[in-house]
């Protein structure tokens, strides 16, 4: 199975074959076959008892997952390519997927052509894209480590996405295929004759494909090699060059043959590509990265057991056994799980499992049910309350400037988290938003009174949440700290000792798993309603939005004052000393005495208590929390560039990147009012685009930013 | 294995894929000498370092340091215990100074750890006081002074080598591994180095090193272990080993 890893011919050790000599039936070629029966039967063998616990319809789902598994195929083999090439972990690869869809809708709808036909013209369209962005962006990062350009691929996910909002719209849209009546084995499962048959078809040849290019051809010869050892393939005369740029147009391509097979399950819509991007991530993680055969066996498995642990996940939520709210939206999490627990015990991959799909589904579903149940509840319930709204804010300057300023304290919060984690040890985080998350709701469950369910008229309209204890905010906040600390910590264990771009991996999973527990485990959170009618610190009576906003202001700028005084006794001093160390050379360091391990793991727990802190004020600063949109992995991103703006290593630098990150969002909805009527909708996305960019710049040429790390003069 | 050795490694194996690099190596260290560990390219001389040293696991064997087993310790411990290391190629902590990079070689510096800077306070600033201190002394013995407020990516090569002993000189061990260190070093500048290293060496410090530059083996070090193909082939004073036909077979016939 894992046949052509590359670890398994070292260089020297493999003597000159002639090309035929590759078809014969070589031991190792009889082993593999024997080794490959042998996997299927056990994969028989558990369906097999899979159907007789929970019926034949495991059948189904087991279809579904081959369905689901081919379309990651492609896609991790795709994103793998460039892993192996490049040595980074390509955040842009969803919005790679997304655009291909798209220009295949646009050849479909627009154009007119046959959907084959769109799929051929986003094959080339894109594979010119990776070109291009391998010219214009990537080349220029060779030699930085993993981290700069997977910042500049987020900067790349940024710009297409926002870009299709500008210009194409947020709607979401199907291809102009003729529907075919599903086979049904069981009701409500059907398998689509045409879009499965079609996905799976496409799936296998373009896996034969990569096997024939990478084992009979001399670029796919050439790929290998140069992704074993680029110095080695450059002596042996490799135009390593030529490769990478061809690496990058498969690798592309191939995202524009997933996003259209995605496009066919379900629609197309800016994040058709993203909200799969995870499952793409722990595909190429289960099968060992930079292995197209690893990535074409975890997509696989990742497509299976999402797929295939519905039916246990139906058995969970049955009231007689553990009556699990919204079980089967637990699938998307399970990949997750696993993919974690195999960093834990194989980090080189293999073996694993992970759901790929229904997550957009259910995420459209749920988001546009609660919505229009959430905007009339919230309202009601304001009313009750105080007769005004409660967070509705004045509408006068000084107030809006104030708001600014008490969301631009919380995000410096972040910054700081983010700094101490990335900017002094080297601990790339791609999960702050979970953390976050994790500090807004303890806290609104700490100091809330109790909220039982609503219903009205017989209709549930509120969950409820757990809580109400009410306790006073300073409480809420240390409770928030410290489980956001705990958590980091506990993500931090397993992925700590190796190289950052699986910590990354990890923690931005971990944040989408938080995520989807916020929304589904609603007794205890809410549900997508979320936690309302947090008590602020202070409160005014009558409400003032003016005082209120002021308070929050003030206890904000108390505590970031003390933080930053704090933080720089402790980042400056000998132990903040050995984190630098650690960010510059580990191995090094740990040749120098010191316990590496354990710095980072403090550090990392460090910062998550600061984005649990910063939850925590984000929980009273708006007075209500909600898992949808204030958590989403852009607010990951922006702390980025806030502290890659700022400076990273250095904490006023964090505080003004926050500050000024923050100023332009805040400054694009103020301008919203002034602006065209045709520019009103795409203003937000247009400022999205421009941190796109700018993270970009600022990685190729200003890496240091605006506040750079200062030299530390010993006397 | 007399008394009066050091450092002891007994069968010590070492494979990566199918390259068994260290091959049931076994070697020991007096006190207080200088042994040069010589050997052809892919010897197995630096991955024995690193065994040494803790950066590598070891397949197999024993390693004994000073009447304590330390393979299987980590890196960290065993420079705790007194064995520190430099390497071939300078590991230089880059953007940080070179005076930041010595202090951080210092033993039990109680900065170091988080709780102390808030409950103990004036023995951290005693201990960071003390270890600047001692920084500034051994970057006198090294002739760095005048780079003490660079970071480090600003030195030359050589200078980068003279910072990797200086680290591993900070805490005063009883034991010093030397990666080759004075290659890429002026003649000069290697040679006050190497009388250096003597005159810690009368000092009570011992030093075990890999070097390439032949007149350094035969003019400085006490002994010379030579190394092939992951084994000790031969072993005594520089006059003797250099005469010895399995040396000049290994060097030369490869």
């Amino acid at each position: 199975m894992a046949a052509i890893s590359r670890s398994e011919s070292p260089p020297g050790t493999e003597r000159p074959r002639w090309r035929w000599e590759a078809l014969r039936p070589t031991p190792r070629f009889r082993r593999q076959i024997l080794r490959g029966l042998l996997v299927v039967l056990i994969f028989i063998g558990i369906v097999a008892g899979l159907a007789l616990l929970f019926g034949i319809s495991i059948i189904q789902y087991t279809l579904a997952g081959f369905v689901v598994g081919t379309i990651v195929v492609v896609a991790a083999i795709g994103l793998t390519l460039i892993y192996g090439i490049r040595g980074f972990a390509n955040f842009a690869y969803g919005e790679l997927m997304t655009l291909g869809a798209y220009v295949a809708l646009f050849a479909n709808l627009l154009l007119g052509a046959s959907l084959p036909w769109g799929v051929v013209l986003a094959f080339g369209v894109l594979a010119a894209v990776g070109v291009l962005l391998e010219v214009l962006i990537f080349s220029r990062l060779e030699g930085r480590g993993p981290v700069p350009p997977i910042v500049a691929s987020v900067g790349v996910s940024l710009i297409i996405q926002n870009g299709i909002r500008a210009v194409v719209g947020t709607g979401q849209w199907n291809f102009a295929v003729t529907a075919i009546q599903d086979i049904v084995i069981v009701p409500g499962l059907g398998i689509h004759p045409v879009r499965g048959i079609t996905t799976l078809v496409v799936g296998v040849s373009f896996m034969l494909s990569v096997h024939i290019m990478l084992k009979y051809t001399n670029l796919g010869k050439a790929m290998r090699a140069t992704a074993d050892n680029l110095e080695l393939a450059k002596a042996t005369g490799i135009d390593t060059k030529r490769v990478t740029y061809a690496a990058w147009a498969v690798s592309c391509a191939f995202a524009s043959t997933a996003g259209v097979l995605l496009g066919l399950g379900g629609v197309i819509s800016p994040t058709t590509g993203f909200d799969v991007l995870l499952l793409v991530f722990a595909a190429v993680i289960l099968g060992g990265i930079g292995s197209p055969y690893g990535a074409m066996l975890g997509g696989l498995v990742v497509g299976l057991s999402q797929e295939m642990s519905v039916p246990l996940l139906i058995w969970l939520g049955r009231p007689d056994v553990i009556g699990l709210e919204h079980a089967t939206a637990y699938k998307v999490a399970i990949p997750f799980i696993i993919m974690i627990g195999v960093l834990l015990l194989r980090p080189w991959g293999i073996a694993g499992r992970q759901p790929a799909f229904g997550r957009r589904a259910f995420f459209v579903e749920r988001l546009s049910r609660a919505l229009s149940r959430k905007t009339t509840l919230a309202k009601k319930v304001k009313r009750d309350e105080t007769g005004e709204g409660l967070v509705a804010i004045d509408t006068g300057l000084l107030t809006n400037i104030g708001f600014y300023v008490s969301v631009s304290i919380i995000f410096a919060v972040l910054a700081l988290g983010f700094n101490i984690q990335w900017g002094y040890t080297g601990l790339f985080n791609a999960g702050v938003a979970g953390f976050f998350l994790i500090g807004a709701y303890v806290t609104a469950i700490a100091i809330t009174l109790p909220a039982p369910p609503i219903v009205i008229a017989g209709i549930p309209v509120y969950p409820g949440h757990l809580g109400g204890y009410h306790l006073p905010f300073a409480a809420g906040a240390l409770l928030a700290m410290f489980a956001s600390g705990a958590a980091a910590a506990l993500v931090a264990l397993p992925t700590m000792r190796l190289r950052a771009d699986y910590l990354a991996i990890a923690t931005l999973a971990f944040a989408e798993i938080v995520r989807i527990f916020a929304i589904n485990l609603e007794s205890v959170t809410g549900g997508t309603i979320g936690i309302i009618l947090i008590p602020r610190p202070v409160e005014f009576r009558p409400p003032d939005p003016f005082l209120n906003t002021a308070a929050i202001v003030g206890i904000g700028a108390l505590i970031l004052l003390v933080l930053l005084f704090v933080l720089q006794f402790i980042a400056e001093s000998p132990w903040g000393r050995v984190l630098r160390a650690i960010r510059e050379d580990e191995e090094a360091t740990m040749a120098l005495g010191k316990n590496a391990f354990r710095y980072k793991l403090q550090a990392f727990a460090l910062g998550g208590a600061l984005m649990g802190l910063a939850g925590s004020l984000f929980a009273v600063t708006l007075a209500y929390v909600e898992p949808t949109i204030s958590f989403a992995p852009a607010v990951t991103f922006s702390v980025w560039v806030m502290v890659i703006v700022g400076g990273s290593g250095n904490n006023r630098g964090a505080i003004l990147g926050a500050f000024l990150i923050y100023g332009l969002e805040f400054l694009s909805v103020q301008l919203k009012d002034f602006a065209p009527a045709a520019l009103k909708d795409t203003i937000f996305y247009i400022r999205l685009i421009i941190v796109g960019v700018l993270l970009i710049l600022l990685i190729l040429f200003r890496p240091t930013g605006i506040l750079p790390e200062k030299k530390r003069v010993l006397r | 294995m007399g008394d009066d050795s050091i450092l002891a490694a007994r069968d010590v194996r070492k494979a990566f894929g199918g390259i068994q690099a260290v091959d049931d190596c076994t070697l020991s260290v007096s006190k207080e000498s200088v042994t040069g560990l010589i050997g052809p390219n892919g010897a197995g001389k630096s991955t024995l370092f690193n065994i040494i040293a803790g950066l590598y696991r070891p397949d197999g064997g024993e390693i004994w340091f000073d009447g304590t087993r330390i393979d299987g310790l980590p890196p960290y411990e065993i420079v705790r215990l007194g064995l520190t290391k430099t390497w071939q190629i300078p590991h230089e902590l880059r953007n940080l100074t070179v005076l930041e990079n010595l202090v951080l070689a210092a033993k039990g510096n109680a900065g170091e750890h988080l709780l102390n800077l808030f409950f103990r306070p004036y023995r951290v600033r005693r201990d960071e006081r003390r270890w600047r201190a001692r920084a500034r002394e051994v970057l006198a013995l090294t002739q760095l002074e005048g780079l003490a407020n660079e970071h480090a990516k600003d030195l030359s090569g050589g200078q980068k080598k003279l910072l990797e002993l200086a680290r591993a000189l900070m805490s005063d061990p009883p034991l010093v591994l030397l990666d080759e260190p004075v290659a890429g070093v002026n003649p000069t500048l290697a040679g006050n180095l190497m009388d250096l290293i003597e005159r810690l060496r009368r000092g009570g410090t011992t030093f075990f090193l890999i070097e390439h530059d032949m007149n350094v083996v035969m003019n400085r070090c006490d002994r010379v272990i030579v190394m092939h193909q992951g084994r000790k082939i031969a072993e005594g004073p520089p006059g003797i080993v250099k005469a010895d036909p399995v040396v000049i077979e290994s060097y030369l016939g490869g």
